[in-house]
């Protein structure tokens, strides 16, 4: 097929590869239908990217990209993990923007009179909108610790958090090697005013019911058994912690292209290799930043459960407020992977996707109409995708489109009718994040299934939702 | 006064926005102006002020370090500064009174600025005019 003036050639039934362009050849894991409702800047862009110096083997598209700054969201490369190049720009501004699910043993009958007030409650508890401070006050030495040691900081010194939480989310949460020796004065006072806040925009905290379960004997292992059991889903990341920690980067190492001549079609992908003492900085602090949002969600998920006990009475374990898992999908990895050369150790680059190892949740998330996936990671991916695979359903209309397309009060009226409640801080924000703003979810699960990436072990409808 | 506009056929998820000055203070005016449209605000009483100062090497560090400050503001002090009330400016020193409000004060705010990006970042100059090209992350 043809898109944006580029031959792409089948090689799937969810997989186009597209050759010639660049250094590397550039795998689409969509079908063809996703594929033509992609903005042309993605393949732009993918060339842009594919023609970074130091890839290993190839650039990858996910089905739900859509056009970004420097890199499209839903992109994943990797590069050796010591003679390779970072690229600041290509892992993203919020540093571990991610997933959270949380399981209880509600069920949406016994939920549903008590609906409105947990959402106004959680709207309490929970910061959100823009310019809201975090409730969590911590000094700059308790900030180091967070960000160095993670969620285990959190839990054992600061009292925040359960530690049973801690081996369900993503490298512990805790990325060994952070150093806050390597972020700059203003991210940390950024990071000080925003720890333990949600933020606006795509960012959101759900209410959902488990609609459809793909594999019950699988999903069992993770606590989720029937149809209509209530789960808590979380999107956020590290805040203004994370994204001064990109734009500060962003802007030395433009500082120092000339030095190694490095050409890049856009700026925001400007990267140095790994061996100099400034990507070695910004590794450390990009760490900082992922530890920072880990730790960001696990407050979030204490108030949360918090929540919870007040307004329906009950201990939160007596609830089985149980977290699933937490995953990143704006992150740089130090991963070991099978290349064409053998076990080698990469830095991968993940731009809105999802690290999708064998057997590990994946957790897809919708808009507030449509509905959130959970997944579990594929064999395939290990050597299609470096372990990655979707993170979103991917935005097809700008935000001020889908403003002029309708009022956020219209909108929020429209989905208390449906029995969806949402509690938001920004009416215009409410509009940008419209469900026909959005591609089909059902269709990019379908599309990471039939590439193999993950399979879909549970759909979730929305019932309540808060957002900036 | 600058010319200020929120551009459409941008990436899909973020704000762009063109700003055509006549000059290096209108430019700058131009750009907390710029500022004040991304985020969607319109305020006209603005009670807030606050001096800001920096050495700069050249436009477009100039106008990075202006967006670092009023990001700044907005998340440490949530405050929102909009316009410039008055300003000094040299080669390669600015010093900028500006005037805002407080987060609170604003009614709907819509997505929020949290980076401006070099993506599609173009500052062109002919004799005394700029137009510039900026797109932020919401």
């Amino acid at each position: 097929m043809i898109k944006a003036g580029f031959k792409l050639e089948k090689t799937g039934e969810a997989e186009f590869v597209l050759k010639g362009q660049s250094a590397v050849p550039i795998y689409f894991f969509a079908t063809q239908d996703l594929i033509e409702s992609m903005d042309d800047d993605v393949f732009f862009q993918a060339v842009n990217t594919a023609n970074l110096p130091g890839l290993e083997e190839r650039v990858c598209i996910m089905p739900d990209a859509h056009s970004g700054y420097g890199a499209p969201i839903g992109t994943v490369f990797a590069v050796d993990a010591e003679a390779g190049y970072i690229s600041p720009g290509a892992i993203g501004f919020d540093i571990n923007c991610g997933m959270r699910a949380i399981i209880t043993n509600l069920t949406e009958t016994e939920i549903r009179p008590y609906l409105e007030s947990i959402v106004n409650k959680l709207y309490e508890y929970v910061p959100v909108g823009v310019g809201k401070k975090g409730f969590l006050k911590v000094s700059r030495l308790q900030l180091k610790n967070l960000v160095e040691k993670g969620v285990l900081y959190l839990v054992k010194t600061l009292g925040i958090g359960w530690a049973e939480d801690i081996e369900k989310i993503e490298e512990n949460g805790s990325i060994v090697g952070a150093d806050f020796s390597a972020v700059s004065k203003r991210a940390v006072e950024r990071g000080l005013a925003q720890l333990g806040t949600l933020g606006s925009g795509n960012h959101y905290l759900e209410i959902q019911v488990v609609e459809k379960i793909h594999n019950l004997e699988k999903a069992k292992k993770f606590g989720i058994s029937k149809k209509g059991q209530v789960m808590i889903m979380l999107h956020c990341g590290s805040r203004g912690f994370g994204h001064q920690i990109c734009s500060d980067y962003l802007r030395e190492f433009e500082r120092k292209l000339d030095v190694y001549r490095i050409r890049v079609a856009d700026h925001q992908l400007v990267c140095l290799p790994l061996s100099d003492p400034l990507a070695k900085d910004y590794l450390s602090a990009m760490s900082a930043a992922a530890n920072f949002a880990f730790v960001n969600r696990e407050t979030i998920t204490h108030r949360i459960r918090q929540a919870f006990e007040k307004v329906l009475g009950k201990k939160a374990k007596d609830l089985g407020m149980e977290l699933i898992y937490d995953v990143a999908h704006n992150i740089g990895k130090i991963e070991e992977h099978f290349t064409k050369k053998g076990k080698k150790k990469l830095l991968v680059h993940r731009k809105g996707a999802t690290r999708s190892f064998p057997g590990q949740i994946v957790i897809i998330g919708g808009s507030m109409e449509t509905g959130s996936y959970l997944l579990l990671g594929g064999e395939d991916s290990l050597y299609k995708s470096f372990a990655s695979t979707a993170h979103g359903s991917g935005r097809t209309m700008s935000r001020a489109k889908a403003k002029r397309s309708i009022r956020g009060s219209d909108l929020l009226k429209k989905l208390k009718r449906r029995g969806i409640y949402i509690k938001a801080a920004s009416f215009s924000g409410v509009a940008e994040e419209a469900g026909f703003a959005y591609k089909d979810i059902n269709r990019v699960v379908c599309a990471v299934e039939k590439a193999g990436l993950s399979e879909p072990l549970v759909y979730l409808r929305p019932i309540g939702n808060i957002k900036g | 006064m600058a010319d200020v506009e929120i551009l459409e056929n941008t990436a899909i998820a973020d704000v762009s926005i063109r700003v055509k000055a006549e000059g290096i203070e209108d430019l700058v005016e131009g750009i907390v102006l710029a500022f004040a449209k991304a985020l969607g605000v319109n305020e006209k009483r603005l009670c807030l002020s606050r001096r800001i100062k920096f050495d700069f090497d050249d436009e477009k560090d100039l106008i990075i370090k202006i967006f670092d400050e009023l990001i700044f503001f907005k998340d440490v002090y949530s405050e929102i500064f909009l316009r410039v009330k008055s300003l000094k400016i040299n080669k390669s020193r600015v010093e900028i009174l500006l005037k805002g409000l407080p987060v609170g004060q604003v009614g709907d705010l819509g997505a929020d600025i949290k980076a401006l990006s070099y993506h599609n970042l173009a500052i062109k100059k002919k004799n005394d005019l700029y137009e510039v090209v900026l797109t932020f992350d919401v």
